[in-house]
């Protein structure tokens, strides 16, 4: 705190300067790519041929917004999605309060064990094959179960989840336990509700996660209409994707002649981004907070 | 808690071990579920790698497969397409280490140097933001912007200059890995970098300031050095990660013409298991020695740490 009184009361120096140039160029480049992406999806081709730098659209249309609703799965896309949020959220959310919790308990038999074999899961892995025998033996390929149980745990958001209730009040829940309190009693009634930051942050890292998985799903679904919302994305690009960058020459007269493909691919990435878009201005301090608990307690 | 302990500590023999165990029954009882599912989901298939020493009938099963011996391994090290990909990934990796692992750390100073707060404060959301985008989006994304009729070529044209097929140039395509990679990781990576840097004793640059260091001389001389710590831990990680890594970056960026030459170890493991008839032993096995050479990466450089005096992995996570 002192530091940043005493930096502030000097005068502004060369450094300030470059630092500031420099940091200020590096969020440009990062906000105009989506700028552009959000720009293109408003045009018309005509006008994106004119010049792919669009600053503001002359003629704003949602000719490709339309196009995507109609001809894409975008909406099943959505559902899937919502789907595998709504139902792995919950479950993800309790077994890793609980398992984070047990891990903070400071000694009962097997403790060491326990840790041990929540952690070496972060070392090592079984990997694709094996994972995708398992699903298949389970009689789990094409349902949404396959995703939901794959991504249901992390290890790492057990790991900030033991290092946060490790940091409250132990003679708080001593005393509970005196009382006669039983773990249940003490876990729902004394470390919830003293959870609430650690409990906003897992969730929103498991959602973000949730909402952003498509390689459980590329691997175990093959049928269309249950694609999660990214893998449509995919399919969308992947189909749209036009022959444009493997040949200049033929690309050109290739262009013109589709319809304007590049309007919906954009169109289907701020439709698949806009949640998060809207979202994480708002909620950044908890993901940041969650890192921070993670890297500095330790 | 203390009473706890001191009452397990002061009774050995076993049948106190099961008292404790019984006192602590709810406890395992909520560890239960989480157990359930590291066994089902992380240890059947750690279970199922032994596949690599099998040749894999389906209607076997993993268990009743036949064993083969090291014959998977023995046609893994006769496959050129193997080599390649290790050569590969060494290469991405050892190149990212170089340009990818310094970003955020060079990030992070310059955004501790930044006076203003709230300015910074919006900075930081900015340079995040891209982390919580699937590769699937920023690489879109990227190859909108560098497509031949995108924003980049239109830029270059309205400069006089000849289009460039950014996506389709073998040479062009392992830059445009470091690049994205930084631009989609850098700002959040930085994040534990700040944390540290908070963790600073502000004594010492007032310190340094009364004996006439300048701002970079502080810099250089007392924020880099009390971060070390934790550049050291994320470097073992990295480590850790060095026979792997990349896939869903690289999947989403590739075309069949570049394929070939960004063919890392996950991509071949992917292309073999799925678009060929396949050998998921010949499959399991590469996966298995990529785990096994991370592995020993990873603790040997976790040592390394430790002799220097580095508090190395395990103080991170205790």
């Amino acid at each position: 705190m002192q530091i940043r009184r005493r930096y502030s009361r000097s005068r502004l120096t060369l450094m300030d300067a470059v630092v500031g140039t420099i940091l200020t160029l590096m969020a440009l480049l990062v906000i105009l790519p989506f700028y552009n992406a959000i720009m293109i999806s408003f045009v018309t081709e005509s006008e994106y041929f004119r010049n792919p730098f669009i600053l503001f659209p002359h003629e704003p249309t949602l000719e490709a917004y339309t196009t995507l609703l109609d001809t894409g799965n975008i909406l099943a896309g959505y559902g899937n999605t919502l789907i595998h949020i709504a139902i792995g959220l919950p479950i993800s959310m309790f077994i890793t309060f609980a398992l984070g919790y047990v891990l903070s308990r400071p000694a009962f038999p097997g403790r060491r064990f326990l840790y041990v074999f929540v952690l070496i899961t972060m070392l090592f892995s079984g990997g694709m094959v094996p994972s995708f025998l398992l699903i298949r033996s389970l009689d789990l390929m094409n349902t949404r179960w396959s995703v939901i149980l794959s991504c249901l745990l992390s290890t790492y958001y057990v790991v900030l989840v033991t290092n946060f209730i490790r940091s409250l009040p132990g003679s708080l829940l001593e005393s509970a336990r005196l009382d006669g309190a039983s773990e249940a009693t003490i876990l729902v009634r004394i470390v919830l509700p003293l959870s609430k930051p650690i409990l906003a942050t897992i969730a929103l890292f498991y959602a973000v996660d949730k909402w952003n998985e498509w390689w459980n799903s590329m691997l175990y679904i093959n049928r269309m209409e249950m694609y999660p919302l990214q893998l449509i994305l995919q399919n969308i690009i992947n189909t749209y994707q036009s022959a444009t960058d493997r040949n200049i020459a033929s690309a050109d007269a290739l262009n013109r002649l589709k319809t304007f493909s590049m309007g919906i691919k954009m169109a289907a990435i701020v439709v698949t981004m806009l949640p998060i878009m809207c979202v994480f201005p708002f909620l950044q301090r908890f993901f940041v907070k969650g890192i921070m608990i993670g890297a500095v307690k330790g | 808690m203390s009473a706890r302990r001191t009452l397990a500590a002061n009774a050995p023999g076993r049948r106190n071990v099961w008292i404790e165990v019984l006192k602590n029954k709810e406890i395992y009882l909520l560890a239960l579920p989480a157990i359930a599912w590291y066994i089902v989901f992380c240890y059947m298939p750690m279970g199922g790698l032994t596949l690599a020493f099998k040749s894999f009938k389906t209607r076997l099963g993993i268990l009743a497969s036949p064993w083969n011996g090291t014959t998977n391994f023995e046609s893994l090290f006769r496959d050129p397409a193997f080599f390649r990909s290790v050569g590969i990934t060494l290469w991405i990796n050892f190149i990212e280490l170089l340009l990818c692992f310094p970003a955020p750390i060079l990030l992070a100073l310059m955004l501790n140097e930044l006076r203003m707060r709230r300015y910074k404060k919006l900075l930081q959301t900015v340079y995040t933001f891209p982390h919580f985008l699937s590769w699937v989006i920023v690489g879109s994304i990227v190859k909108n912007l560098l497509s031949v009729d995108g924003v980049v070529n239109g830029l270059m044209a309205g400069m006089g200059l000849d289009k460039v097929s950014f996506l389709g140039n073998k040479d062009l395509f392992r830059p445009l890995i470091y690049i994205s990679e930084i631009w989609k990781e850098a700002g959040w990576s930085s994040i534990i970098y700040l944390a540290a840097i908070s963790g600073i004793d502000p004594q010492l640059y007032e310190v340094a300031e009364i004996d006439g260091a300048s701002r970079f001389q502080r810099v250089v001389n007392i924020t880099l050095p009390s971060i070390f710590p934790t550049i050291a831990v994320m470097l073992i990680l990295q480590m850790g990660g060095i026979m792997g890594g990349h896939f869903d970056q690289i999947y989403n960026l590739q075309n069949d013409v570049i394929a070939s030459s960004a063919e890392t170890l996950n991509l071949y493991i992917y292309r073999i298991t799925f678009q060929r008839t396949p050998n998921y032993g010949f499959s399991t096995a590469v996966s298995l020695f990529c785990s096994v050479i991370n592995m020993v990466l990873l603790m040997s450089t976790n040592k390394v740490a430790e002799r220097f005096g580095g508090t190395g992995l395990m103080g991170g996570v205790k």
